[in-house]
């Protein structure tokens, strides 16, 4: 048992890192609003190998794994990075030329009622949407989507469109496809939201130790370091929950390939909901806290704050809500204290 | 990083397991709360097993009369110690968990040849006496008063919130030796003798009705210039040893518990008679217990993180605060669900499960204010982790 990155995942992360700093600055996050990801940012990502980072070595990939793609995912969190790099990267083992950056990819859990629009992140600036239905993945072209439903995105950094109707398209894979997919969804979302939820706290601090009331930076009151603190513990819990996860899930994997030999380190399942759970709330909770912390500047559009709780909403609705991850962890607990 | 045990933490597992499994309902169940007496026999008794067994101070150094495994199989047997439901580690928790480890980081080679074997044995009991009224959470404020006298000090002073003072033989004790010297630069550690003229322990009633806290009263009390842990007048550094250790790796066995807690009440929910089905059939308590679930999870990843971190490093992870935080909120939610659950049986302490919830109830509102309030805790992260100025 070794809970530390090893050099080449530190090394990993002082890349993406330094990436993300030239490629996605914080400081001129309002150019990004509404865009796609530029070309050249989409392609130094797949040089990087950040779509090919759950496809497998001798398929061309980078053959990371959750863990790699969680540390990575953490950064690009944590600087609001815009385009469909979550889907791209899950989908990546599943349909060609994604991991070398040719193709952009989105997606979406089929809705389980009739009549109710489906909701899509990237569908205007991806090639094609993989459609998740509970016993089979289907891919089609993003032009075969009807007009979207007159609207505008919640988070001004993810372009979101409403579709009466999906299209139909070609089965990609079966239920344990699905399993997979939903699986790293949820860790590379988490990955994302605990990244979120230090950019938020990042900016929050920042704020408290510049801004001066009474004579004092603000940092000084214990009203706001209060804040500051909750903010901390939040992120620290769900990221122990998250690299947990994405530990597990890498085990599970490479059980997997041993032919279903028991993974020792965990449940998956149960770790990935505590992980989405978590890295949820730590995401809304701490956009929304950076908001107050930095008072009536904080409800200003010019401020970070909202950009990174608006990002914390649209992750929270991925992958599961925390509320559908708590019932489930609550039901299997339930199955276990009466097996007893 | 690699989330498994190794094929030696499985073994050790096993070992460990089938020893608790026959040990354990062979000690029987603990005595009724407020004998403190028995208490202390029920609980001297086990430790003295654990001793016999091998299983005393796992994580103490093995030229200390520990056992000094890595931190891996110390979790694995916090695992196995908690689902065998073994008894609580009370009496021996200052002694095993505070005063052990600051002698042997701290101690004389004599302090430690006397103390050491008789603590790891379940033959000395300690208590800690460091808070006063009127230094609780600035607790270098503290004034009892040691004056030296040839090769002894003379102590005068009031401690409080000493737990289970009332069966101590020992004190891990704070005193004032420099009165004119910053506060934090004239505290002296000393080792108090408990059975000895001028010490007068009087037990605190506390809301859940019991007396696990002290006031000890200390007059014109002697302790021995050889009881003396560390230099004098520099008994704030030595503290911080033993603080550290209650923020970090002491709370383990507490987070762990809190797992069996709400399974417990999952199954108090399952046969709790709610219109045509059972309390569990409630969608906003599923989802509540779920979330606890998630907290408590990764309460634990964080400590296995800290705890690996700490063995690594030597120096408690700084992750410490956030885990007592959290861990206090935790412990108060599922008391307080619980006891939500028992609905008005509890206020009538029916017998069982009902009083029981309403004592756990009463009991876990000191998390929050016990070694260090939740209020410091956040300071201490603001300040310590985030850089905010004090």
């Amino acid at each position: 048992m070794d809970f530390r990155f090893d050099e080449e995942q530190l090394a990993l992360r002082d890349a993406i890192r330094s990436f993300c700093k030239a490629h996605s600055p914080l400081m001129s996050v309002a150019g990004r609003e509404g865009k796609p990801a530029a070309p050249e940012t989409w392609n130094a990502l797949a040089d990087m190998g950040v779509f090919g980072l759950l496809v497998p070595v001798d398929h061309g990939g980078f053959g990371g794994g959750a863990t790699c793609a969680a540390i990575v995912f953490e950064e690009l969190g944590a600087h609001l990075l815009t385009g469909p790099v979550l889907w791209s990267t899950i989908a990546a083992p599943l349909v060609p030329e994604v991991h070398t950056g040719a193709i952009r990819v989105a997606g979406v859990q089929a809705v389980a009622r009739a009549g109710e629009p489906v909701v899509i992140e990237h569908a205007v600036d991806s090639d094609v949407i993989v459609v998740v239905y509970d016993d089979r993945l289907e891919l089609c072209a993003a032009a075969a989507l009807a007009n979207a439903l007159p609207g505008e995105p919640f988070d001004p950094l993810t372009p979101t469109s409403a579709y009466g109707e999906l299209p139909r398209g070609d089965v990609i894979g079966g239920p344990d496809e699905v399993r997979r997919l939903r699986l790293a969804g949820t860790v590379l979302a988490s990955a994302l939201l605990v990244g979120a939820a230090r950019g938020a706290l990042d900016v929050a601090s920042s704020y408290a130790l510049e801004r001066r009331q009474f004579g004092v930076a603000i940092g000084s009151f214990q009203a706001v370091k209060h804040m500051l603190a909750d903010m901390y513990v939040r992120t620290e819990l769900a990221r122990s929950a998250m690299y947990a996860a994405a530990a597990i899930f890498d085990d599970a994997s490479a059980d997997e390939r041993s032919e279903g030999a028991m993974t020792r380190a965990g449940d998956v399942e149960k770790a990935a909901s505590t992980a989405k759970l978590l890295a949820g709330e730590a995401g809304i909770a701490n956009g929304r806290t950076a908001v107050q912390v930095l008072g009536g500047m904080g409800f200003t559009w010019e401020m970070l704050p909202h950009y990174f709780l608006k990002r914390a909403w649209v992750l929270e609705q991925a992958f599961g809500t925390g509320d559908s991850h708590a019932l489930a962890l609550a039901d299997a607990l339930a199955a276990e204290v009466s097996a007893r | 990083m690699d989330l498994t045990y190794s094929h030696d933490d499985e073994y050790f597992r096993v070992e460990v397991r089938s020893w608790l499994e026959a040990e354990v309902p062979r000690h029987g169940s603990p005595p009724p709360p407020g004998d403190w007496t028995a208490r202390r026999a029920y609980d001297t008794a086990w430790q003295r097993k654990l001793y016999d067994a091998g299983y005393a101070g796992l994580q103490w150094p093995a030229a200390f009369g520990g056992r000094g495994l890595p931190a891996t199989q110390q979790l694995v047997y916090l695992e196995e110690y908690a689902r065998a439901n073994a008894p609580y580690i009370s009496v021996n928790f200052v002694g095993m968990m505070h005063a052990g480890p600051t002698l042997i980081a701290e101690g004389t080679d004599e302090q430690r040849a006397f103390h050491l074997p008789r603590i790891l044995r379940g033959e000395s009991v300690w208590c800690q006496g460091f808070s006063e009224p009127e230094a609780g959470s600035d607790l270098a404020s503290l004034r009892t008063r040691a004056v030296r006298h040839g090769d002894e000090y003379v102590v005068n002073g009031q401690k409080i919130w000493s737990t289970r003072a009332h069966v101590a033989d020992y004190c891990e004790l704070l005193v004032r030796t420099d009165p004119d010297a910053p506060k934090h630069k004239g505290i002296t550690w000393l080792i108090l003798d408990m059975r000895q003229p001028g010490v007068e322990v009087r037990p605190m009633r506390t809301i859940d009705g019991e007396s696990h806290f002290c006031e000890v009263f200390l007059d014109d009390v002697r302790v021995p210039v050889g009881n003396r842990v560390g230099a004098e007048n520099d008994g704030w550094r030595v503290t911080n040893v033993t603080l550290r250790f209650e923020r970090g790796t002491a709370f383990a066995q507490h987070i762990i518990t809190l797992r069996s807690q709400i399974r417990a009440l999952v199954d108090l929910a399952q046969h709790t008679a709610d219109g045509i089905g059972t309390a569990w059939d409630d969608r906003a308590l599923r989802t509540h217990v779920g979330r606890l679930v998630a907290g408590v999870d990764a309460l634990w990843r964080m400590t296995q993180i800290g705890i690996a971190e700490a063995e690594r490093t030597g120096m408690p992870a700084p992750t410490g605060s956030a885990v007592k935080l959290r861990y206090s909120e935790l412990a108060q939610e599922i008391a307080e669900l619980t006891l939500r659950t028992i609905g008005r049986p509890g206020l009538a302490g029916v017998a069982g499960r009902a009083r029981d919830a309403a004592r756990d109830y009463l009991w876990s509102l000191q998390y929050t204010i016990a070694a260090g309030t939740s209020q410091i805790q956040r300071n201490l992260i603001a300040e310590r982790i985030l850089g905010m100025p004090r």
